[in-house]
Protein backbone atom coordinates (compact mmCIF):
# COMPACT_ATOMS: atom_id res chain seq x y z
CA UNK A 1 0.00 0.00 0.00
CA UNK A 2 1.45 3.41 -0.92
CA UNK A 3 2.41 5.68 1.94
CA UNK A 4 0.99 9.17 2.36
CA UNK A 5 4.36 10.61 1.28
CA UNK A 6 4.21 8.65 -1.98
CA UNK A 7 0.68 9.86 -2.69
CA UNK A 8 1.64 13.47 -1.98
CA UNK A 9 4.74 13.25 -4.17
CA UNK A 10 2.78 11.75 -7.07
CA UNK A 11 0.17 14.49 -6.69
CA UNK A 12 2.82 17.21 -6.45
CA UNK A 13 4.28 16.19 -9.82
CA UNK A 14 1.01 17.38 -11.40
CA UNK A 15 -0.23 19.92 -8.90
CA UNK A 16 2.05 22.29 -6.98
CA UNK A 17 -0.53 22.84 -4.24
CA UNK A 18 -0.07 19.20 -3.21
CA UNK A 19 3.55 20.04 -2.63
CA UNK A 20 2.46 22.62 -0.04
CA UNK A 21 0.96 19.71 1.88
CA UNK A 22 4.31 17.95 1.88
CA UNK A 23 6.07 21.14 3.01
CA UNK A 24 3.75 21.69 5.93
CA UNK A 25 4.08 18.04 6.90
CA UNK A 26 7.86 18.19 7.21
CA UNK A 27 8.75 21.85 7.74
CA UNK A 28 9.07 21.66 11.53
CA UNK A 29 11.30 18.59 11.50
CA UNK A 30 13.48 20.10 8.85
CA UNK A 31 13.60 23.53 10.47
CA UNK A 32 14.57 22.14 13.87
CA UNK A 33 17.24 19.93 12.29
CA UNK A 34 18.75 22.87 10.40
CA UNK A 35 18.51 25.15 13.42
CA UNK A 36 20.45 22.62 15.49
CA UNK A 37 22.95 22.25 12.63
CA UNK A 38 23.55 25.96 12.01
CA UNK A 39 22.68 27.53 15.34
CA UNK A 40 20.88 30.33 13.54
CA UNK A 41 17.18 30.81 12.84
CA UNK A 42 17.78 32.80 9.65
CA UNK A 43 20.12 30.17 8.27
CA UNK A 44 17.69 27.42 9.25
CA UNK A 45 14.90 29.15 7.35
CA UNK A 46 17.00 29.81 4.25
CA UNK A 47 18.35 26.28 4.12
CA UNK A 48 14.94 24.72 4.80
CA UNK A 49 13.46 26.66 1.88
CA UNK A 50 16.39 25.74 -0.32
CA UNK A 51 15.92 22.08 0.63
CA UNK A 52 12.25 22.17 -0.38
CA UNK A 53 13.09 23.94 -3.62
CA UNK A 54 15.61 21.24 -4.49
CA UNK A 55 13.13 18.53 -3.59
CA UNK A 56 10.52 20.17 -5.80
CA UNK A 57 12.90 20.32 -8.73
CA UNK A 58 13.90 16.69 -8.28
CA UNK A 59 10.35 15.33 -7.85
CA UNK A 60 10.37 13.74 -11.29
CA UNK A 61 13.46 11.74 -10.37
CA UNK A 62 11.98 10.45 -7.13
CA UNK A 63 11.45 6.70 -7.18
CA UNK A 64 8.10 5.70 -5.81
CA UNK A 65 8.26 3.43 -2.81
CA UNK A 66 11.64 4.63 -1.57
CA UNK A 67 11.31 6.43 1.77
CA UNK A 68 10.99 10.20 1.60
CA UNK A 69 12.67 11.30 4.84
CA UNK A 70 16.22 10.00 4.22
CA UNK A 71 16.09 11.73 0.84
CA UNK A 72 14.98 14.99 2.47
CA UNK A 73 17.67 14.76 5.14
CA UNK A 74 20.29 13.95 2.53
CA UNK A 75 19.65 17.23 0.75
CA UNK A 76 19.44 19.17 4.02
CA UNK A 77 22.62 17.61 5.44
CA UNK A 78 24.57 18.49 2.30
CA UNK A 79 23.35 22.07 2.43
CA UNK A 80 24.10 22.37 6.14
CA UNK A 81 27.59 20.86 5.92
CA UNK A 82 28.59 23.02 2.97
CA UNK A 83 27.05 26.09 4.52
CA UNK A 84 29.53 28.54 5.97
CA UNK A 85 28.38 29.90 9.26
CA UNK A 86 27.86 33.47 8.26
CA UNK A 87 25.29 34.75 10.66
CA UNK A 88 25.45 35.26 14.34
CA UNK A 89 23.98 32.35 16.24
CA UNK A 90 20.53 32.86 17.63
CA UNK A 91 20.52 31.80 21.24
CA UNK A 92 18.28 32.02 24.24
CA UNK A 93 15.05 33.18 22.61
CA UNK A 94 12.21 32.64 25.05
CA UNK A 95 10.22 30.57 22.56
CA UNK A 96 13.15 28.17 22.20
CA UNK A 97 12.26 26.97 25.66
CA UNK A 98 8.50 26.96 25.19
CA UNK A 99 8.48 23.19 25.41
CA UNK A 100 10.87 23.05 28.36
CA UNK A 101 9.29 21.28 31.27
CA UNK A 102 8.01 23.92 33.73
CA UNK A 103 7.51 21.53 36.63
CA UNK A 104 9.11 22.44 39.93
CA UNK A 105 10.42 25.75 41.16
CA UNK A 106 11.48 28.65 38.92
CA UNK A 107 15.07 27.88 39.95
CA UNK A 108 14.74 24.33 38.66
CA UNK A 109 13.25 25.62 35.42
CA UNK A 110 16.09 28.12 35.00
CA UNK A 111 18.58 25.36 35.67
CA UNK A 112 17.00 23.11 33.05
CA UNK A 113 17.10 25.96 30.55
CA UNK A 114 20.73 26.59 31.28
CA UNK A 115 21.56 22.91 30.87
CA UNK A 116 19.79 22.89 27.49
CA UNK A 117 21.68 26.00 26.46
CA UNK A 118 24.97 24.31 27.36
CA UNK A 119 24.14 21.18 25.37
CA UNK A 120 23.09 23.22 22.35
CA UNK A 121 26.33 25.22 22.52
CA UNK A 122 28.44 22.07 22.85
CA UNK A 123 26.72 20.51 19.82
CA UNK A 124 27.55 23.65 17.83
CA UNK A 125 31.23 23.12 18.60
CA UNK A 126 31.30 19.63 17.02
CA UNK A 127 32.59 19.25 13.45
CA UNK A 128 29.60 19.30 11.06
CA UNK A 129 29.76 15.61 10.13
CA UNK A 130 29.65 14.63 13.82
CA UNK A 131 27.03 17.24 14.66
CA UNK A 132 24.80 15.74 11.96
CA UNK A 133 24.86 12.18 13.36
CA UNK A 134 24.12 13.35 16.90
CA UNK A 135 21.15 15.45 15.83
CA UNK A 136 19.79 12.85 13.41
CA UNK A 137 20.01 10.15 16.06
CA UNK A 138 18.80 11.99 19.15
CA UNK A 139 16.47 14.68 17.86
CA UNK A 140 15.12 13.19 14.65
CA UNK A 141 15.30 9.64 16.01
CA UNK A 142 16.61 8.12 12.79
CA UNK A 143 17.90 4.55 12.85
CA UNK A 144 21.51 3.74 11.93
CA UNK A 145 20.22 2.59 8.55
CA UNK A 146 18.41 5.84 7.89
CA UNK A 147 21.41 7.88 9.04
CA UNK A 148 23.62 5.89 6.66
CA UNK A 149 21.25 6.74 3.80
CA UNK A 150 20.96 10.40 4.74
CA UNK A 151 24.72 10.89 5.00
CA UNK A 152 25.55 8.48 2.19
CA UNK A 153 28.04 6.59 4.34
CA UNK A 154 28.36 2.88 5.25
CA UNK A 155 26.64 1.53 8.35
CA UNK A 156 30.00 0.88 10.03
CA UNK A 157 30.92 4.53 9.63
CA UNK A 158 27.66 5.58 11.29
CA UNK A 159 28.53 3.47 14.35
CA UNK A 160 32.05 4.82 14.61
CA UNK A 161 31.02 8.41 14.00
CA UNK A 162 28.21 8.35 16.53
CA UNK A 163 30.49 6.78 19.12
CA UNK A 164 33.16 9.43 18.57
CA UNK A 165 30.62 12.25 18.41
CA UNK A 166 29.27 11.35 21.84
CA UNK A 167 32.73 11.17 23.36
CA UNK A 168 33.57 14.54 21.81
CA UNK A 169 30.35 16.00 23.13
CA UNK A 170 31.12 14.68 26.61
CA UNK A 171 34.56 16.23 26.41
CA UNK A 172 33.21 19.62 25.23
CA UNK A 173 30.67 19.70 28.04
CA UNK A 174 33.38 18.91 30.58
CA UNK A 175 35.67 21.62 29.16
CA UNK A 176 32.90 24.22 29.11
CA UNK A 177 31.95 23.38 32.68
CA UNK A 178 35.56 23.79 33.77
CA UNK A 179 35.81 27.08 31.91
CA UNK A 180 32.67 28.44 33.52
CA UNK A 181 33.74 27.37 37.02
CA UNK A 182 37.12 28.99 36.39
CA UNK A 183 35.24 32.16 35.41
CA UNK A 184 33.09 32.04 38.52
CA UNK A 185 36.15 31.47 40.66
CA UNK A 186 37.87 34.39 38.99
CA UNK A 187 34.81 36.62 39.50
CA UNK A 188 34.43 35.65 43.15
CA UNK A 189 38.12 36.32 43.71
CA UNK A 190 37.69 39.76 42.18
CA UNK A 191 34.74 40.62 44.41
CA UNK A 192 36.68 39.22 47.34
CA UNK A 193 39.72 41.36 46.62
CA UNK A 194 37.62 44.47 46.05
CA UNK A 195 35.93 43.90 49.41
CA UNK A 196 39.15 43.51 51.35
CA UNK B 1 34.16 -9.52 27.51
CA UNK B 2 36.78 -6.84 28.01
CA UNK B 3 36.14 -3.16 28.69
CA UNK B 4 37.17 -1.98 25.20
CA UNK B 5 34.46 -4.07 23.56
CA UNK B 6 31.96 -3.20 26.28
CA UNK B 7 32.54 0.54 25.72
CA UNK B 8 31.67 0.09 22.04
CA UNK B 9 28.60 -2.01 22.79
CA UNK B 10 27.25 0.57 25.24
CA UNK B 11 26.49 2.91 22.32
CA UNK B 12 24.83 0.20 20.25
CA UNK B 13 22.86 -0.96 23.26
CA UNK B 14 21.48 2.51 23.98
CA UNK B 15 20.57 2.91 20.29
CA UNK B 16 18.75 -0.46 20.17
CA UNK B 17 21.12 -1.60 17.46
CA UNK B 18 22.32 -4.75 19.18
CA UNK B 19 21.10 -8.35 19.25
CA UNK B 20 19.94 -10.20 22.34
CA UNK B 21 23.10 -12.24 22.90
CA UNK B 22 25.38 -9.19 22.73
CA UNK B 23 23.04 -7.25 25.02
CA UNK B 24 23.16 -10.01 27.64
CA UNK B 25 26.95 -10.21 27.38
CA UNK B 26 27.19 -6.46 27.98
CA UNK B 27 24.82 -6.64 30.94
CA UNK B 28 26.90 -9.47 32.41
CA UNK B 29 30.08 -7.45 32.01
CA UNK B 30 28.58 -4.23 33.41
CA UNK B 31 27.23 -5.95 36.49
CA UNK B 32 30.80 -6.77 37.50
CA UNK B 33 32.55 -3.63 36.19
CA UNK B 34 31.81 -0.34 37.99
CA UNK B 35 33.72 1.82 35.52
CA UNK B 36 31.77 0.49 32.51
CA UNK B 37 28.57 0.92 34.52
CA UNK B 38 29.49 4.55 35.14
CA UNK B 39 30.28 5.03 31.45
CA UNK B 40 26.94 3.49 30.53
CA UNK B 41 25.10 5.93 32.79
CA UNK B 42 27.13 8.89 31.50
CA UNK B 43 26.35 8.11 27.85
CA UNK B 44 22.71 7.48 28.68
CA UNK B 45 22.51 10.83 30.48
CA UNK B 46 24.12 12.57 27.53
CA UNK B 47 21.70 10.98 25.07
CA UNK B 48 18.74 11.97 27.23
CA UNK B 49 20.06 15.52 27.51
CA UNK B 50 20.21 15.91 23.72
CA UNK B 51 16.80 14.27 23.33
CA UNK B 52 15.31 16.71 25.83
CA UNK B 53 16.29 19.76 23.77
CA UNK B 54 13.20 21.67 22.66
CA UNK B 55 12.04 21.12 19.08
CA UNK B 56 12.02 24.50 17.41
CA UNK B 57 9.15 24.93 14.97
CA UNK B 58 9.29 26.77 11.65
CA UNK B 59 8.08 30.38 11.77
CA UNK B 60 4.48 31.21 10.91
CA UNK B 61 3.83 31.43 7.18
CA UNK B 62 6.76 29.20 6.31
CA UNK B 63 4.75 27.02 3.91
CA UNK B 64 3.33 30.01 2.00
CA UNK B 65 6.73 31.68 1.75
CA UNK B 66 8.32 28.47 0.50
CA UNK B 67 5.60 27.94 -2.10
CA UNK B 68 5.95 31.56 -3.18
CA UNK B 69 9.69 31.10 -3.63
CA UNK B 70 9.16 27.93 -5.64
CA UNK B 71 6.62 29.70 -7.86
CA UNK B 72 9.09 32.53 -8.45
CA UNK B 73 11.78 30.08 -9.52
CA UNK B 74 9.36 28.25 -11.77
CA UNK B 75 8.36 31.42 -13.58
CA UNK B 76 11.94 31.97 -14.59
CA UNK B 77 12.71 30.83 -18.12
CA UNK B 78 14.73 27.68 -18.62
CA UNK B 79 18.43 28.42 -18.66
CA UNK B 80 18.94 27.98 -22.41
CA UNK B 81 16.21 30.55 -23.05
CA UNK B 82 17.60 32.90 -20.42
CA UNK B 83 20.97 32.77 -22.17
CA UNK B 84 19.64 33.21 -25.70
CA UNK B 85 21.26 36.63 -26.32
CA UNK B 86 24.66 35.16 -25.49
CA UNK B 87 24.08 32.07 -27.57
CA UNK B 88 22.69 33.93 -30.58
CA UNK B 89 25.56 36.42 -30.43
CA UNK B 90 28.11 33.63 -30.46
CA UNK B 91 26.42 31.92 -33.40
CA UNK B 92 26.20 35.23 -35.33
CA UNK B 93 29.86 35.99 -34.77
CA UNK B 94 31.00 32.52 -35.74
CA UNK B 95 28.85 32.46 -38.90
CA UNK B 96 29.98 35.95 -39.87
CA UNK B 97 33.62 35.14 -39.23
CA UNK B 98 33.42 31.97 -41.29
CA UNK B 99 31.61 33.74 -44.16
CA UNK B 100 34.19 36.49 -44.25
CA UNK B 101 37.03 34.01 -44.09
CA UNK B 102 35.60 31.88 -46.91
CA UNK B 103 34.83 34.95 -48.99
CA UNK B 104 38.29 36.38 -48.52
CA UNK B 105 39.86 33.05 -49.28
CA UNK B 106 37.76 32.74 -52.46
CA UNK B 107 38.73 36.23 -53.51
CA UNK B 108 42.31 35.48 -52.73
CA UNK B 109 42.27 32.31 -54.83
CA UNK B 110 40.52 34.14 -57.70
CA UNK B 111 42.77 37.12 -57.66
CA UNK B 112 46.15 35.76 -56.81
CA UNK B 113 46.96 33.21 -59.53
CA UNK B 114 45.79 35.52 -62.38
CA UNK B 115 47.59 38.45 -60.89
CA UNK B 116 50.77 36.53 -60.55
CA UNK B 117 50.56 35.41 -64.21
CA UNK B 118 49.43 38.77 -65.63
CA UNK B 119 51.57 41.35 -63.99
CA UNK B 120 53.09 41.85 -60.61
CA UNK B 121 51.57 45.34 -60.24
CA UNK B 122 48.03 43.96 -60.67
CA UNK B 123 48.77 41.42 -58.03
CA UNK B 124 49.88 44.19 -55.71
CA UNK B 125 46.70 46.17 -56.45
CA UNK B 126 44.47 43.18 -55.83
CA UNK B 127 46.22 42.39 -52.60
CA UNK B 128 45.56 45.97 -51.53
CA UNK B 129 41.85 45.58 -52.31
CA UNK B 130 41.82 42.36 -50.36
CA UNK B 131 43.50 44.01 -47.39
CA UNK B 132 40.91 46.80 -47.46
CA UNK B 133 38.03 44.35 -47.57
CA UNK B 134 39.57 42.59 -44.59
CA UNK B 135 39.69 45.91 -42.82
CA UNK B 136 36.02 46.47 -43.58
CA UNK B 137 35.19 43.08 -42.09
CA UNK B 138 37.26 44.04 -39.05
CA UNK B 139 35.19 47.20 -38.58
CA UNK B 140 31.97 45.23 -39.02
CA UNK B 141 33.27 42.68 -36.52
CA UNK B 142 34.07 45.34 -33.94
CA UNK B 143 30.63 46.88 -34.45
CA UNK B 144 28.97 43.52 -33.86
CA UNK B 145 31.08 42.91 -30.78
CA UNK B 146 29.98 46.26 -29.38
CA UNK B 147 26.32 45.45 -29.96
CA UNK B 148 26.84 42.03 -28.40
CA UNK B 149 28.49 43.59 -25.38
CA UNK B 150 25.61 46.04 -24.93
CA UNK B 151 23.13 43.18 -25.17
CA UNK B 152 25.07 41.23 -22.58
CA UNK B 153 25.05 44.24 -20.27
CA UNK B 154 21.30 44.67 -20.72
CA UNK B 155 20.80 41.01 -19.93
CA UNK B 156 22.89 41.35 -16.77
CA UNK B 157 20.83 44.32 -15.57
CA UNK B 158 17.60 42.46 -16.27
CA UNK B 159 18.77 39.42 -14.38
CA UNK B 160 19.95 41.32 -11.30
CA UNK B 161 16.56 43.05 -11.22
CA UNK B 162 14.84 39.71 -11.32
CA UNK B 163 16.88 38.42 -8.40
CA UNK B 164 16.35 41.41 -6.17
CA UNK B 165 12.68 42.07 -6.83
CA UNK B 166 10.91 39.06 -5.28
CA UNK B 167 11.99 39.69 -1.71
CA UNK B 168 11.38 36.43 0.10
CA UNK B 169 12.52 36.79 3.64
Amino acid sequence: MPQLDDILIEEAKEDPSAFAELVSRYQDRLYNFLYRMTGSREDAQDLAQETFLRIYRALARFRQGSPFTPWMYKIAVNLAINHRKSRRPTAGLEEDFASTNRDGSPEEYAERREAQQRIHAAIQELPAAYRAVVILRHMDELSYDEIAQALDIPLGTVKVRLHRARLMLQEKLKQNRQKSTAHELHDSQKTHSSLS
Amino acid sequence: MNCTIARKLIHLYLDNEIDGAAARALEDHASGCPSCRAEFLAIERLALAVESLPRIVAPAGFTQQTMYMIAQHKREQPSWLRNWPGISLTITLVVLGLTLAIQSWDEFLQVLPDAIWDSPSDALYNLLVLAMSLEVSLVVGIGLLTIGGLMGLLQLIMRSNRITSPAVS
